[in-house]
């Protein structure tokens, strides 16, 4: 275990991206293309659709060490599937409930909707879920070896 | 819908002997007071009908998880409401056929554990307080229940609000062919009565609820809170709506191997065995919160006395609290988590 007194200065968080391989992956590609600058402290793995995401992953990752968790699809009407973000909006709004139940703040999971023309929002959601995550410090509560 | 009078609990009887001697269902499952205790049973001879005991206030385990994947012939059960919504409920989840179902299904006051006491008559208030002076405990999950009475089925039974006696309403009248039942109401002073009761079961839920959000409350409780879980399964088996055929903790992902189980020791240096008791618990609580019925069987048959239905008191009420929706009480309802509207949730940006 890193000290965490010490580390701070030069520690960066650890955020898990689960994006829409259809807009907001699209959209983190654009930024990359269009050389806009976000943090790096993002890792983000491409699902088919942000209906995929299990509340399962969500709690895997932070289980994992994640210090923030930030799940993106398209916006609401334009989901490649026609309905899939429809039902990740309803199925991970319970992940706020059940996040505050085990203890872990609920701002440190976030959802988004970022198209494939939106290169500059995610670079802004990204930049924004990553100050306040800095904010937060390290999440701790399910990542130790206890659970 | 029919409303009769059934005088006692041996006219309920008749109506199940009835309709195994007319050939309307091919068994009844109903409770039974056998040489070795009462047990839930599936009586198909009509001569064994008048050693059951319907109404008994027993509760070891919910027989809907019996239920499950019914297939083509005919059964009437009776059970208690929180039974009743779990077959409701897993309808709704096509793992149940209601229509080869006869459902019957009487007010509950409250139920005791087979191990506590066996008691084969119905609980009234006076047969309650005679219980509290032989210490014999009314189950936890009855004493903070909300849903005591019949939810959607095909016979209810109505004994709140009656002065002794019951009023049997249904929808499906064919089921009582051949019987000669006298018309009744349902009494006028029965509404007034199951909101007593259910005010008095709600303030001591909330109490609940209040206590264990005390309780987790600080850092790393939750960890404590399941620290003597085994990982047993039998929450999870004996849990009517957690139904899925394979489960994902019988996968080599969630049933780890040692080889798995190192590698996860290593990237924090040490794992807890059995692992991921947390997220166990957790996963369930995602699968089931949207269709808990809370009738407490995982408690119940929790070998290392987990409080678990304190948590499922709490994320139940959040969660079918925000989609305004009570598990089980209909058969035709769409499902929180299969569902969405197009404009809601919208504070997502």
């Amino acid at each position: 275990m890193e000290d965490e007194g010490g580390a701070k200065e030069s520690w960066e968080p650890k955020i898990i991206g689960f994006f829409c391989n259809w807009c907001s992956y699209a959209g983190a590609d654009l930024a990359g293309t269009s050389r806009i600058q976000y943090p790096t402290t993002i890792r983000i793995i491409k699902v088919m659709c942000s209906g995929r995401v299990n509340p399962q992953f969500v709690l895997k990752a932070f289980q994992e060490g994640a210090d923030g968790v930030l799940v993106s699809g398209c916006h609401p009407g334009d989901c490649h599937y026609i309905e899939g973000n429809y039902h990740a909006r309803r199925k991970l709004t319970l992940m706020e409930d059940l996040l505050e139940f085990t203890g872990v703040d609920p701002s440190r999971f976030q959802m988004s909707w970022v198209s494939a023309s939106e290169g500059q929002k995610f670079a802004e959601v990204v930049t924004e879920f990553t100050e306040r995550i800095k904010k937060l410090g390290p999440q701790t509560k399910l990542s130790g070896g206890e659970g | 819908m029919g409303t009769y009078i059934l005088e006692n609990e041996e006219a309920l009887k008749k109506v199940l002997e009835n309709m195994l001697r007319k050939g309307m269902v091919e068994g009844v499952m109903v409770q039974t007071a056998g040489e070795s205790g009462v047990f839930t049973s599936i009586i198909t001879d009509p001569d064994f009908i008048s050693k059951t005991a319907p109404l008994a206030p027993l509760f070891s385990n919910n027989n809907a998880v019996f239920l499950q994947n019914n297939g083509t012939r005919n059964i009437a059960v009776v059970v208690k409401p929180c039974e009743a919504r779990a077959i409701n409920e897993l309808k709704k989840l096509n793992q149940i056929n209601t229509d080869k179902l006869v459902v019957i299904c009487a007010d509950c006051q409250g139920t005791i554990n087979p191990r506590d006491g066996l008691i084969t008559e119905p609980l009234t208030e006076a047969k309650k307080k005679e219980l509290e002076k032989d210490s014999i405990p009314i189950r936890k999950a009855c004493t903070v229940c909300e849903h005591f009475t019949p939810p959607e089925v095909d016979i209810s039974i109505m004994a709140i609000g009656t002065t002794g006696g019951y009023i049997l309403a249904t929808d499906r009248e064919e089921l009582l062919d051949g019987l000669e039942l006298k018309a009744g109401e349902i009494p006028s002073g029965r509404n007034a009565e199951v909101e007593k009761i259910r005010k008095e079961n709600l303030e001591k839920k909330e109490k609940m609820v209040e206590e264990l959000d005390k309780k987790l409350g600080s850092p790393d409780t939750l960890v404590e809170f399941f620290k003597d879980c085994i990982r047993c399964d039998n929450c999870r088996d004996m849990c009517p709506i957690c139904y899925c055929k394979q489960c994902y903790f019988e996968t080599p992902l969630g049933d780890l191997r040692t080889d798995e189980m190192l590698h996860q020791a290593a990237t924090k240096g040490i794992l807890r065995i059995p692992p991921d008791i947390l997220f166990y618990q957790l996963t369930r609580n995602i699968h089931v919160a949207a269709g808990c019925v809370e009738c407490g069987a995982c408690e119940e048959v929790c070998p290392r006395d987990i409080p678990l239905l304190d948590v499922w008191k709490s994320i139940t009420g959040n969660v079918q609290g925000l989609f305004e929706y009570v598990s089980g009480m209909k058969r035709d309802e769409p499902l929180p988590l299969v569902g969405f509207k197009e404009s809601e949730l919208e504070e997502v940006k």
